[in-house]
């Protein structure tokens, strides 16, 4: 065994010092490499008599750290190609950068510009009764005013299918067609001065299409104090709208209909060479303050409702509202 | 509802052209939906010559490009009279030339042209066949050619009705709304003078309300020897105009004064009705009708039809029996002239899923006095259609007892100032009250109206606010700022973590994706009783199902849902809460799935959760106090998170406390085991924090089995296994010693508990 190692020794040494440096690898391979006889030859050691085993291993070990010096060496002859070969041109990589979906911009950015106006945030729940989603906001039903929201209604069941309202009737739930009822959950919890708004999922039971989606997203506004105008309303949609969709635009307010405001009105934008209808507006229906326990001949207010999605496809050039719940990873990394 | 442009401007003294009209109405009326021409110069537009180039394979020809208005075309032109900068009369696709010509888009000697340049001649008029008519050039591209030639040809425009105004279906107030804007006075042109011949109409005619709810007023007259044949020509255009098809005199007469004035007008051939009989009633079971679009209606209890002695001759307010109808052969007439309730013709309309013209008006609310002035201008319109008719005398009208025509409001001008924050003069709310038909007096600083009834819309200071400020000009009021008392804003601790757990998790790489909330429902799922596809039946009561089903396309992707997710409740709403879902595909993703939870609940400041196994499941659960906050499933190369925020919320830290850095250094090991494939890394984690109080981090580093290549042999059924452990004490700095101990006990512990046997290298 000791022979045997010490040939291998002689071979190796004199193979390496007469080596050209490309071929390192190779001669690493073929001496120290798992497959190389010295492995081999070690690997043999154990089976020795215990006598030999001392000193051919011992033997073996020797010649593994000097072979493995001596590649070293060779190594570090090689000439250092990787300095000469780097292209500073070579692409970037790009590490993932995670990004909050387009909608989610928009409601952050929107509740932002709110809050320095001290507006609060309100939520509610998506599913809703009709008491809160259409009979408090003086949406009655089989009124005309009801075919404005196609709604998607729950299944009646056991243990969930009504809700027994104000006036003992009983009262079907929805999916909420619109951040409305907020109003008057908040109204009925809170006294004026009362400044909320309050983002958020709204349904409408309808086919969609590249500008309808059955699925949503508003942003309800409600401003309750003593002596609120239409000026008011004016000044406030204004500045957010200019903070939001750039100083340019232009605002105007023409009239319109919802049974929870009067006066109700649209709110247009002139946006990139166009009017564009934006919102619906008005001052809050004195029925509807009556509802949410707030006494009209003392307070006034205004109410807003902005499409989240709307503002969000209008400042970013988006054609299709189907984009935002398809999951489509290429069009989230736009944003 | 569409509006003829013609029609009105013969009412009023109306100086707009059909685009200004559009404007004023759009801004203190309603919304104008679209405006389309009709009529002879529909199509025909003012274009401007943007381009001229010779035609490639015609000497005689040039191409143009030309300006329509929002529109580029191509057209191809032989006339040689025109330059770039004139503008021109175009005919575009589907224009339809006096000589009866339509203009299609065409290819001409390999060209393609989408349009016609007009000649004086090919319009029709008389002048220069052989050049192109060049218009005056401060036309503007786009504008009718109606409005340009000052020729006849009609603009419609469609107007949506609001909810709270039904009487906007009728010119009558169209009319009267515009004059208001326009400060003109408005008196409609409507002829209501009728010339009885004699006879009385109750031995004609016997009319029985049996339901009086559904049908508070019911009027008719008869009239005999009409002579039914084509109505003129100027009513067929305002018919055609309002989107409605012209079909003989005494229908048509009726749908006029149906578009005039907003009540729907029926006529019955009264010999058809087989008797003296008319029965406004409930259908009875097993009754149907055969309307007069052929098809046939099958009629309930809840149907109000009106019937002869012996069956139905028409759904009330919807639609007409074909039975009963006037053709040419009929000689006697019965005029209904009626008003239904809403909600009746609404269900009515949508069970039978038949909506007309006339349900369409009835189911907006209509005014029970309007059958009074309808009747008459109809029997006056038929009489002046068929100059030989006998309106036999007397009418029939059978109601309850009628509501006041008008009602009075006491507002005060300086509460409506208030609400709109400007100071509109109190006569110019006079003015606009009157001319709006409420008319109002000033009494002690206050005005009294007189409400019609038909204005069901105003109850109070607000409406007439309203009202005031639409014709004022919303453009009057001053845009100023609120002034409010200063309060801090407050913002839902649920919102402010849902918000915190998305900005952490887009610093850690992932796009946040929204989803419909609906699925095919599982245990415990809302469902929805009109479900818009056999996919979306309930809503999600969780969202992972959701997440992972979404084919992204990619090979690696890190992404998040955070949103609502709905279960039954035993009272009340369903109970909602806010889920977050996590996918992740990429090297480790099981691994990766995990850190991200910890490093969420780390910067969340949440302490005190448990990470437990769970039989059958290849993953793991959270549990916090009892709680399942989250769950960590592996599945391949993808790992799937979810949490739950709701229950999150309450333990998580709005700051973050300073941990003093240490004072002394660290002392780091490395230390690799074999250990058997059973063992729990995570038992022998704990167990290196166990051996020692010393103890400060404990990390894997490393780990493979013998199916992983490239790695040094590893038995099969064993696991290589690596950690960096530190060392720390508060108290004093480290020595080899110590670290020797630690790493003697690690050992021998991990030996002794989990046959780890330490990789010596």
């Amino acid at each position: 065994m000791e022979d045997k190692l010490k040939q291998l020794w002689l071979q190796a040494q004199s193979e390496i010092a007469s080596a050209n440096p490309a071929n390192y690898e190779i001669l690493r391979t073929k001496y120290l490499g798992r497959k190389s006889e010295l492995n081999h030859l070690l690997g043999q050691i154990a089976d020795l008599p215990i006598e030999q085993k001392a000193v051919a291993g011992q033997l073996g070990n020797q010649i593994k750290q000097q072979l493995a010096e001596r590649l070293n060496q060779l190594a570090e002859r090689q000439p250092k190609a990787e300095v000469e070969l780097f292209d500073p041109t070579i692409p970037g990589l790009h590490p993932p950068l995670g990004r909050l979906h387009p909608l989610t911009q928009t409601t952050n950015e929107l509740v932002k510009l709110f809050r320095g106006l001290g507006f609060s945030v309100a939520d509610g729940p998506e599913v809703e009764t009709e008491e809160n989603n259409f009979n408090l906001l003086n949406i009655p039903d089989n009124h005309p005013a009801r075919d404005a929201w196609d709604t998607f209604w729950l299944k009646e069941s056991v243990g969930s299918k009504f809700n027994p309202s104000a006036d003992g009737q009983n009262s079907k739930f929805l999916l909420r067609t619109h951040t409305s009822p907020v109003q008057i959950r908040y109204m009925k919890e809170h006294r004026p001065p009362i400044r909320i708004i309050a983002p958020g999922r709204t349904f409408r039971y309808e086919a969609e299409d590249a500008t309808h989606s059955s699925v949503f997203y508003q942003l309800e506004g409600l401003l309750i104090d003593r002596g609120i105008t239409v000026a008011h309303l004016k000044a406030v949609i204004d500045t957010i709208v200019k903070d939001i969709l750039g100083s340019e635009v232009k605002t105007r307010l023409r009239p319109s209909f919802f049974p929870f405001t009067e006066p109700s009105f649209e709110v247009d934008i002139w946006f990139k060479g166009h009017w564009l209808e934006l919102m619906g507006c008005g001052m809050v229906h004195p029925t509807v303050l009556k509802n949410g326990d707030i006494d009209p001949t003392e307070f006034s207010g205004f109410a807003f409702g902005l499409g989240i999605d709307r503002i969000t496809m209008l400042k970013h050039g988006i054609d299709d509202i189907r984009l935002f719940l398809s999951g489509n990873l290429d069009f989230l990394e736009e944003f | 509802m569409k509006f003829s442009y013609q029609l009105l401007k013969s009412w009023l003294d109306l100086k707009l052209s059909p685009q200004e009209l559009s404007d004023l109405i759009y801004l203190h009326i309603t919304e104008v939906e679209s405006i389309t021409t009709s009529g002879k110069w529909a199509n025909f537009v003012v274009g401007e010559i943007l381009n001229i180039a010779p035609h490639p394979n015609a000497d005689k020809l040039q191409l143009t490009k030309v300006d329509v208005g929002g529109e580029v075309l191509d057209i191809v032109c032989g006339a040689h009279n025109i330059a770039v900068g004139q503008k021109v009369p175009v005919a575009t696709i589907g224009a339809v030339l006096p000589d009866g010509t339509t203009i299609r888009s065409a290819v001409i000697r390999g060209e393609r042209s989408s349009g016609m340049l007009c000649s004086q001649a090919e319009l029709g008029r008389t002048g220069d066949a052989s050049g192109i008519m060049i218009l005056d050039s401060n036309r503007t591209p786009g504008t009718s050619l109606s409005e340009v030639l000052g020729e006849e040809g009609d603009s419609v425009l469609d107007l949506k009705i609001l909810a709270n105004r039904p009487d906007y279906i009728s010119y009558k107030s169209l009319a009267r709304e515009i004059t208001t804007v326009l400060k003109q006075d408005f008196t409609p042109p409507i002829n209501i003078d009728v010339k009885e011949a004699g006879g009385r109409v109750n031995d004609f005619l016997q009319v029985t309300v049996q339901d009086s709810m559904a049908c508070p007023r019911y009027m008719a007259r008869v009239i005999q020897q009409v002579s039914v044949g084509p109505s003129p020509d100027w009513m067929q255009s305002v018919l055609l105009s309002s989107g409605l098809r012209p079909i003989n005199n005494i229908v048509d007469a009726a749908n006029y004064v149906m578009l005039e004035l907003g009540n729907p007008i029926h006529t019955f051939d009264y010999d058809k009705i087989s008797g003296k009989d008319i029965v406004v009633r409930m259908a009875k079971p097993g009754e149907a009708l055969l309307g007069l679009d052929g098809t046939n209606y099958k009629l309930n209890n809840q149907t109000l039809v009106i019937a002869n002695a012996k069956q139905p001759l028409a759904v009330a307010g919807i639609i007409g029996g074909e039975g009963s109808g006037v053709t040419d052969a009929t000689q006697s007439i019965v005029i209904e002239v009626a008003n239904f309730d809403l909600v009746s013709i609404r269900n009515t309309s949508r069970r039978l899923g038949l909506r007309t013209d006339a349900s369409g008006r009835f189911e907006r609310g209509l005014d029970i006095f309007l059958p009074e002035l309808a009747l008459k201008r109809i029997t006056n319109l038929i009489q002046e259609l068929c100059p030989g008719c006998k309106v036999i005398a007397g009418l029939i009208d059978v109601h309850q007892k009628l509501p006041p025509i008008t009602r009075a409001l006491t507002v005060s001008p300086d509460k409506i100032n208030q609400l709109l924050g400007i100071e509109v003069p109190i006569d110019e709310m006079v003015d606009i009250l009157n001319r709006l038909d409420l008319p109002a007096t000033l009494t002690d600083e206050n005005l009294t109206i007189e409400v019609p009834h038909y204005r069901t819309d105003i109850e109070g200071v607000a409406d007439i606010a309203e009202e005031i400020i639409r014709i004022y000009g919303t453009d009057q009021v001053p845009a100023v700022m609120p002034k409010m008392e200063l309060r801090m804003p407050q913002i839902p601790e649920i919102v402010l973590v849902s918000n915190r757990i998305k900005e952490l998790l887009v610093r850690l790489g992932l796009i946040e994706i929204y989803t419909h909330p609906f699925d095919q429902g599982t245990t415990g799922a809302v469902e929805l009783a009109n479900p818009l596809s056999s996919e979306g039946t309930h809503l999600k009561t969780e969202l992972t199902n959701g997440l992972a089903q979404l084919e992204f396309g990619r090979s690696d992707f890190r992404v998040f849902e955070l949103s609502t997710v709905f279960a039954h409740s035993q009272t009340g709403l369903p109970n909602e809460t806010q889920q977050l879902a996590i996918r992740v595909r990429e090297k480790d993703a099981y691994r990766i799935g995990r850190g991200l939870v910890d490093m969420l609940l780390d910067e969340l400041g949440v302490s005190g959760v448990v990470w437990r196994e769970v039989t059958g499941v290849s993953g793991l659960r959270l549990v916090l106090d009892q709680t399942i906050l989250s769950e960590l499933t592996e599945h391949g190369t993808e790992a799937i998170v979810t949490l739950d925020v709701g229950a999150l919320v309450s333990h998580v830290r709005r700051t973050k406390l300073y941990r003093p850095l240490p004072k002394y250094p660290v002392v780091k090991m490395d230390m690799a085991f074999f250990i058997p494939d059973r063992i729990r890394i995570a038992d022998l984690v704990k167990d290196i924090w166990g051996v020692d109080p010393l103890v400060d981090k404990v990390e894997l580093f490393d780990i493979f089995n013998s199916s992983d290549r490239g790695r040094s042999s590893v038995g099969s059924g064993q696991r290589s296994v690596a950690f960096h452990i530190e060392l720390r004490s508060p108290l004093r700095t480290l020595t080899k010693e110590d670290r020797e101990r630690v790493a003697d006990i690690v050992e021998n512990t991990l030996l002794e508990r989990h046959k780890a046997r330490l990789r010596d290298e």
